[in-house]
């Protein structure tokens, strides 16, 4: 037992401090197991970052200082971490709680830039208040027609510890009724370690973290499915949407980059892609039918600039062809439609993020990044793209509106 | 760390690498304009696997940051 001392960078476990000071640059971990518990009149310096896993609580009347960290219940996801009492954030600090987290009490959000964001059913009850500038942003959902959502920043998509070869879907129960699984990908084109695997980037849980890409990398479904596999028939009412949030780092020197894609580049192939053309700089929706026509929507012309991180929201008709598109937050940027290729079979490839099934080329080039990706399965609406925004916002820190 | 290897050393380099670094290369390496080599970007080989390959492999480059000469092969979709 330590009673009186210092302790930088240690690790603690089912154990109480009370009275502790934490200094800047110090990382304390009370992990691992349930009932850990920082009380008493605990304070944190700039910096200092506490990660806790279920159950944890912190209590009392702790104070956090500019730029500290509360980073909430790392799995098992449903644990109850709370911030109760008389605890204090100043400027800058920020609170990121995943589950049923809880603050209240006599808490209070101080000074301009102080940001809380929670996930899943939080709460703010008691006295508490927040200052100017300082925003609370509420538990936000995916809107209810999403059928998958592949999310570098959710530790349920990527622990970093187990299972390292796939980014996992995080919606339990997709839209269409299929099971979640369906949706998972591989780092890479295999569910083995490879040189064509993006590199995760960060710490998991955490609103910074993203999948980098190389200039060879892809992610590539582990299973064919029905949703992906009938994207452009012209046969079918598929109505569908996709959201991709990337960084865009430097021309590849090649034709295309594929933001997604649901075919292989053989000719015969049935499928979309959803592409960046590197000579022109346009963005582009390609369908290909299984007779070998092909069609190109223009999107945007000269769409993303280099190294920029950028969302982007794609609505979808596949019988009609009508299209929506958002960049970068809840306005519409562009809308039209386009007569799709006669299409009448379903596709045999997997979805690929960041590339092709089966194509070596269109991969992300050197340094871009990968934060989120998904799709839904009904029309897109401006309420889906709102939800969709505030989404992404709560789960990476950014401001898109 | 990026690794550029010339295709005729393909068939030998590959093996080699897996069993250095315990990491496949893919199947489809992007290659460059000329249809000369392969690239690929690992962020599982360390400097001590380079150097262990690199007296292999005397030919294959290993670089730290990506070469500002590689020209990827067109490709249309």
């Amino acid at each position: 037992m330590l009673k009186t001392g210092v302790l930088n960078s240690g690790v603690l476990s089912q154990c109480v401090l009370k009275q502790g000071v934490f200094g800047g640059d110090d990382v304390i971990l009370v992990g691992g197991n349930a009932s850990a518990t920082l009380n008493g009149f605990g304070s944190m310096s700039a910096n200092a970052k506490v990660i806790r896993s279920a159950s944890a609580a912190l209590s009392g009347v702790g104070s956090l200082s500019a730029d500290a960290n509360i980073v909430g219940v790392v799995p098992p996801i449903s644990g109850s971490a709370t911030l109760s009492g008389e605890g204090s954030m100043s400027a800058s600090a920020r609170a990121i709680r995943k589950g049923v987290a809880t603050l209240n009490g006599f808490g209070t959000v101080a000074l301009a830039r102080a940001k809380v964001t929670r996930h899943g059913s939080a709460t703010l009850d008691g006295v508490g208040s927040l200052s100017a500038n300082a925003t609370l942003s509420g538990a936000v959902s995916l809107p209810a027609s999403t059928e998958f959502w592949l999310d570098a920043t959710d530790i349920n998509s990527y622990d970093n510890v187990t299972d390292l070869q796939t980014w996992k879907n995080v919606v339990t129960s997709p839209s269409s009724g299929a099971s979640q699984i369906t949706y998972d990908v591989n780092r890479g084109t295999t569910s083995s370690s490879s040189t064509d695997d993006p590199t995760f980037t960060g710490t998991a849980g955490d609103s910074g973290a993203y999948f980098s890409y190389d200039g060879g990398d892809l992610f590539l479904a582990k299973y064919t499915n029905t949703f992906i596999q009938t994207l452009t028939r012209s046969d079918q009412t598929n109505e569908w949407w996709a959201a991709c949030h990337f960084r865009r780092s430097q021309f590849t020197g090649g034709l295309f980059t594929s933001l997604f894609s649901s075919s292989s580049s053989v000719v015969s192939e049935h499928g979309g892609a959803f592409l960046y053309d590197e000579a022109t700089g346009d963005l582009l929706f390609w369908r290909r039918n299984a007779t070998g026509n092909t069609n190109a929507i223009t999107i945007e012309s000269n769409a993303f600039s280099l190294n920029t991180d950028y969302l982007v929201i794609f609505g979808y008709n596949s019988s009609t062809g009508e299209w929506s598109y958002y960049k970068n937050g809840k306005t519409l940027t562009a809308s039209g439609t386009n007569s799709p290729p006669t299409s009448t079979v379903d596709g045999s490839d997997k979805l690929g993020i960041g590339g092709a099934d089966g194509a070596s080329g269109s991969r992300h080039p050197n340094t871009a990044r990968q934060y989120q990706f998904g799709m839904g399965n009904t029309a897109l609406t401006s309420g889906i793209v709102s939800d969709i925004v505030d989404y992404v916002n709560q789960q990476s820190g950014t401001s898109y509106s | 760390m990026f690794i550029r290897w010339k295709i005729e050393d393909d068939a030998g380099f590959r093996p080699a690498y897996l069993a250095e670094t315990g990491e496949s290369i893919q199947d489809n390496p992007p290659l460059n304009d000329a249809e000369t080599h392969y690239m690929v970007g690992s962020s599982r080989c360390t400097l001590a696997n380079a150097a262990n390959l690199q007296m292999l492999f005397p030919d294959v480059e290993f670089m730290s940051d990506y070469p500002n000469d590689w020209t990827p092969k067109q490709e249309e979709m």
